[in-house]
């Protein structure tokens, strides 16, 4: 093997599963020697920094930006959920006494004007016309299922 | 670990078993974690699943063996269900470096730096990344015998080390 070896191979050198030509190699190549020999110096290193240094975590003080950030949205969130429970029930505008506000003309009979798939629009319309310009007293206010309207 | 130290007499095994293995399931602990509040609150649970395992008559073949295997099952259990790990912050303090006296304050202000800059490097690799250069450089694990302890190919493995690795050099100034 005349080709100076890969990192990988020489990981592989290292822990002791090299290939035999590629130890073949290593024992004629200084370059890859070389190499091996930083590796090897590298892991020791990296090695001893391990094994020496435990890092903990940080105190209370040390409170990064996305935690800043994270307790500022709870808290707006919390302040919103408060506020609006606060709120519900209440009337935002609160009219004068003797003010009154037209009611919403209640919906007239809606089965004339139920839209089925099946029904072609047309018939909708029809239905619509009727009901709105020729419609007779079961279709006004009074009860649709009263006397006469069966 | 005041839970173990409470052992009756009849548990001197174990607690000789405890005194040697402890400094090694922690410290392998601390490395997959790469925290060492979090490795103590693991070392400790994996103690007492030993101690129930003991207790009930299991006897493995090698206990180093088992308690790496436990380890690295708890630790991965940790890491998956630590989701508020992330909102903590990294871990950034070292509060128990070991300098050597003989080092000038030079020395061991470059030693402190290059440690922080290796655990910054560590702390960035992939939960895989860590177990498997840990299993492989400080419990002396073979690739095959990672290999089977992850459900991974021995291809992937060495793949998954050589990147740790050569992160790991990129810490200490060795950019390849």
């Amino acid at each position: 093997m005349n080709r100076c070896l890969s990192e990988q191979s020489l990981l592989q050198c290292y822990t002791g599963e090299g290939a035999s030509d590629e130890l073949a190699h290593l024992r004629s190549c200084l370059a890859c020697a070389g190499r091996l020999k930083a590796l090897e110096s590298d892991l020791n290193l990296i090695t001893q920094a391990l094994e020496a240094a435990l890092p903990r975590r940080r105190g209370v003080h040390g409170w990064s930006f996305s935690r800043w950030r994270l307790a500022i949205s709870a808290a707006a969130a919390i302040a919103a959920f408060a506020g609006g429970w606060s709120l519900r029930g209440a009337s935002l505008v609160e009219l004068p006494v003797g003010v009154s506000v037209a009611r919403h003309a209640p919906v007239r009979s809606t089965a004339a004007i139920q839209v089925s798939a099946l029904e072609p629009a047309s018939a909708i319309y029809a239905a619509y016309v009727q009901d709105e310009f020729g419609g007779d007293s079961c279709s006004d206010m009074s009860d649709p299922l009263g006397p006469g309207c069966q | 670990m005041g839970k173990v130290d409470v052992l009756p007499l009849e548990h001197d095994d174990f607690r000789d078993l405890y005194a040697e293995h402890r400094a090694r399931v922690l410290r392998l602990c601390r490395l997959i974690l790469a925290d060492a509040d979090e490795a103590e609150e693991v070392a400790q649970e994996i103690f007492l699943k030993a101690f129930r395992f003991y207790r009930s008559g299991g006897r493995p073949e090698a206990w180093n063996k088992w308690l790496a295997t436990v380890a690295v099952n708890a630790c991965r259990d940790r890491l998956r269900s630590s989701w508020w790990r992330r909102w903590r912050g990294r871990t950034e303090e070292f509060d128990e470096f070991k300098a050597h006296s003989h080092h000038s304050a030079e020395e061991s202000a470059l030693q402190r730096e290059t440690q922080r800059m290796v655990w910054e490097k560590f702390g960035r690799l992939s939960a895989r990344q860590r177990e498997i250069f840990a299993l492989r450089h400080f419990e002396g694990w073979s690739t095959e015998e990672v290999a089977a302890q992850l459900g991974l190919s021995q291809g992937s493995v060495k793949q998954h080390l050589f990147r740790a690795v050569r992160e790991l050099r990129k810490g200490i100034g060795k950019e390849l």
